[in-house]
């Protein structure tokens, strides 16, 4: 019965654990790994303003998520510019208005983002397919106009060529793509341009060519990502939707496909900002380009605007409380160890999770010195405790004494350390005061009572415990998977309820009983 | 490794874990704890069961009684007397003193040590320093158990005691333990005793442990261990199952002594029993319960 329950419990945890492990880690993509390399873009956007003063409002587009880039982090220098962000439903385009009534001759606005790259696509990528509105090539109406208009006249017998050599819209698209690479100036397109003035752009006359034929189409405007620029303009490509994805042309390999070099920032044919009022202004883009690990990577999924899941995580709190937290997710891996040191090998220690706070101020002062550190102090303290024993002391008094004692030892070794520059990194503010003293207090309780063999046992029993806490606590991976992802602690809890029913021998005990279990005749006899 | 885990197995071998998860959390109530947890409450329960223990001359529970030690010692006139912490275990803190010379009390070990180390030692005792999680404690001193002639011959400076397994009101192991040297007049494993196992019938020692190991005689005094018969067999065994019953717990140990006087007597229940009692009774102790039929 309590089996049973406990089967439940623990699997009922594992399971709540694992599947929000495993949902962030392949749905989200947090990296498993912390030393996994992620690509991240801070794209800068500076507006310089000028003019007589007056009202003003400045709209401009700003970077959208697309299937390989998530914008991670982002904010706004506008003094007492009135701020508002959009987001356009049907093209998925952002939109930053600024706005102030009486603006001074000179403004200065700023914006900072951050994207990350993403490792798997993010399939939404095809939720903004475009109307077609225009008429169809062939139909009646579009032959009509191909009698009336010259730009119809043209691009029908455009259309009629590439037609000729191509067999369905990937290979009509491809063919169309290359024409005009080929034939940049070609007088059609010239007519097509002529007749339709919105068509300011190249790519802009290809949509307007594709949608002729049915072919989802649109004009992106973005950035080409290949090295940092302090002044980056934009271009404007075509991308027309092909299986689900959209695809650009690539003049190189001449082919078409995704572009995961490319930043796209706003969808359509239409001007990158529109100013409201006397001003003029200039807009400069600059993106870098940073190298980070991707914990880093994770501590920038705060966007509170993107999954849910991305809020278990401690990076959206504030930095002092990921602090804290960064260190106690740690300590449950501890806790673990102690558990499975003393339930499953059978070592003795001084207090129950006194290893676990003296492998953290390990952590401060790296293992090495740590250890050292620590036998000092405690011998130190051994000696002062056994000479107050002399004297007689409340335990109170006594305890605070050495308390004392050890603060005083630690002042005096972070002096010849930093005098010594031995080693000038020494931090000892986590080192557990109250806990050493304690443990001197116990160490010699032990060795009076039970003898020094007993009680140096178990002090290097607590000390072995505590380095080896130490070490699972400071793995990379594990560490990095605690802060992470946080529900790893449902796990952990499953595995101390596992622990807390282990009824089976420890590992001593088959030291222990070693005499019982050698046969009978190689035991002395009378 | 893991065949050696097996051979435990199969010995039927009771592990601390399995101790804790199989035996002592489904037979013993956390309620009853109190009684045997604290040896003040265990002894005033055991006169009123009719169970002999060894007489309370005092307790001191205030640092401000320890002024009057002297006086409390002195009126009793007893040079013979045990200190010990009402909830301390493994033998942590007891003092056992056997005389007393112009210096001072005389320790089992025949160390001399002057009234103010008494009433210090008493103060740490009165501060939870033997006392489970370091609570307020209360020091207890009682009569100083005689040894028997056999005991004499067996022990060195100390009271030896039997502690017995009681599993559902019946005993199970018995296992004499014997004061060292080491153990400073203390009879618990723990502390440097040595270990003997005991037959369940008479009460014969069979095997002697110490730390672990097998042994025939005793290092300090070198007399032979084995082979001996404990007197007042049946009235030990009665004791023991009496205190099992008084304290309401399924699985205990037992620390009975013999004086030389009075006979048999309670010291203590244990509701946490040690595990060495196998090795000194070469048998595992859920083999030996199985094939009592428990
Ligand atoms: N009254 C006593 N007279 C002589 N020896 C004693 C007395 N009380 C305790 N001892 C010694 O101390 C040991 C431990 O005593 P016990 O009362 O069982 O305390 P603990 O709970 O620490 O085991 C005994 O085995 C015995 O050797
Ligand atoms: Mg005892």
């Amino acid at each position: 019965m309590r089996n049973k329950e406990i089967l439940l419990v623990v699997s009922l945890l594992t399971l709540i654990g694992s599947a929000i492990f495993g949902y962030r880690v392949f749905v989200l993509d947090f990296p498993l790994t912390p030393n996994k390399q992620v690509e991240s873009w801070h794209v800068e956007m500076k507006a310089t303003l000028g003019g007589p003063s007056g009202s003003l409002r400045l709209e401009a587009f700003l970077p959208r998520r697309d299937s390989f880039h998530t914008l991670v982090d982002e904010n706004f220098v506008s003094n007492d510019f009135g701020l508002t962000t959009q987001k356009d439903p049907e093209t998925g385009n952002r939109v930053v208005s600024w706005s102030k009534r009486n603006a001074s001759t000179q403004e200065i606005l700023f914006y900072r983002g951050i994207l990350y790259e993403t490792h798997s696509a993010n399939s939404s990528a095809a939720r903004t397919a475009p109307v077609i509105t225009v008429p169809q090539y062939k139909t009646a109406e579009f032959n009509a106009l191909r009698k009336e208009r010259v730009d119809y006249l043209g691009l029908g017998s455009l259309i009629d060529e590439i037609q000729d050599k191509s067999i369905d819209q990937r290979s009509f698209a491809l063919e169309l793509f290359s024409f005009i690479d080929a034939n940049p100036a070609d007088n059609r397109l010239e007519q097509i341009q002529e007749m339709n003035p919105n068509l300011t752009s190249l790519a802009a006359t290809e949509v307007f060519i594709l949608h002729h034929v049915g072919i989802y189409a649109r004009v992106v405007n973005g950035l080409p990502l290949k090295q940092a620029k302090r002044h980056a303009s934009f271009e404007a490509r075509t991308e027309i939707l092909l299986d689900n994805k959209w695809v650009q042309y690539n003049k190189q390999t001449r082919s078409l496909g995704e572009n995961r070099d490319f930043l796209r920032w706003w969808v359509g044919n239409v001007p990158f900002y529109t100013v409201t009022g006397q001003h003029n202004a200039t807009l400069n883009i600059a993106v870098k380009k940073h190298t980070e690990n991707a914990l880093t990577e994770a501590m920038w999924r705060g966007d509170p605007t993107r999954e849910a899941m991305y809020k278990l995580s401690i990076f959206n709190l504030p930095v002092d409380v990921q602090l804290v937290f960064s260190i106690l997710l740690l300590v449950p891996l501890g806790a673990i160890v102690v558990c499975v040191m003393r339930q499953v090998i059978g070592i003795e220690t001084f207090g129950t999770f006194m290893p676990i706070l003296v492998a953290l101020s390990f952590r401060e002062t790296k293992l090495l010195l740590g250890v050292i550190l620590f036998c000092l102090i405690v011998s130190l303290g051994l000696i002062f405790r056994s000479y107050l024993n002399r004297l007689q002391l409340l335990i109170i008094p006594r305890l605070s004494a050495i308390m004392i004692m050890v603060v005083l030892a630690l002042y005096l070794f972070s002096m010849i350390a930093y005098n010594t520059n031995i080693y000038t990194g020494l931090s000892i503010s986590l080192f557990p005061l109250v806990i050493l003293t304690m443990l001197i207090e116990r160490i010699s309780l032990s060795w009076e009572e039970f003898g020094a063999q007993t009680a140096l046992k178990a002090a290097a029993g607590s000390l072995f415990v505590a380095i080896v806490s130490y070490l699972v606590m400071n793995n990379d991976l594990l560490s990095h998977l605690m802060v992470t992802f946080p529900e790893l602690l449902l796990i952990a809890v499953a595995m101390t309820i596992l622990i807390g029913r282990y009824n089976g021998y420890k590992l001593m005990e088959y030291y222990r009983f070693r005499m019982m279990t050698q046969p009978t005749d190689s035991a002395p006899k009378d | 490794m893991f065949s050696g885990f097996h051979r435990l197995k199969d010995m039927g071998i009771m592990g601390i874990n399995s101790r804790n998860l199989d035996f002592i959390a489904p037979h013993n109530r956390r309620q009853y704890y109190r009684l045997v947890d604290d040896k003040v409450i265990t002894k005033k329960t055991a006169i009123e069961a009719g169970i002999p223990v060894p007489e309370l001359f005092a307790t001191i529970e205030y640092q401000e009684q320890l002024k009057r030690l002297g006086d409390i010692l002195a009126q009793r006139s007893c040079n013979q007397f045990v200190i010990k912490p009402a909830k301390g275990s493994g033998g942590g803190g007891i003092m056992v003193i056997k005389g007393r010379t112009a210096a001072g009390y005389l320790r089992a070990n025949g160390q001399v040590i002057t009234l103010p180390e008494i009433q210090y030692h008493i103060s740490n005792i009165l501060g939870g320093l033997y006392a489970l999680g370091g609570a307020r404690d209360v020091a207890i001193i009682e009569q100083c158990i005689e040894n028997i002639d056999l005991f004499d011959k067996l022990a060195f400076q100390g009271v030896p005691d039997i502690r017995l397994v009681i599993y559902k009101n019946t005993p199970v192991m018995a296992m004499l333990r014997l004061p060292t040297l080491a153990s400073g007049g203390r009879a618990n494993l723990h502390s440097g005793g040595i270990g003997v196992g005991l037959s369940m019938d008479q009460g014969m020692t069979t095997n002697a442990i110490l730390h672990n190991q097998y042994i025939t005689h005793h290092g300090d005094t070198d007399a032979p261990l084995l082979g001996h018969i404990m007197p007042d067999w049946d009235q030990v065994l009665d004791i023991g199952v009496k205190a099992a019953h008084m304290a309401k717990l399924g699985y205990v140990g037992v620390d009975i002594v013999l004086d030389k006087h009075h006979g048999p007597m309670l010291l203590e229940i244990n509701a946490r029993p040690g595990i060495s009692i196998q090795i000194a009774n070469r048998q595992g102790l859920k083999a030996r319960i199985s094939s009592m039929g428990l």
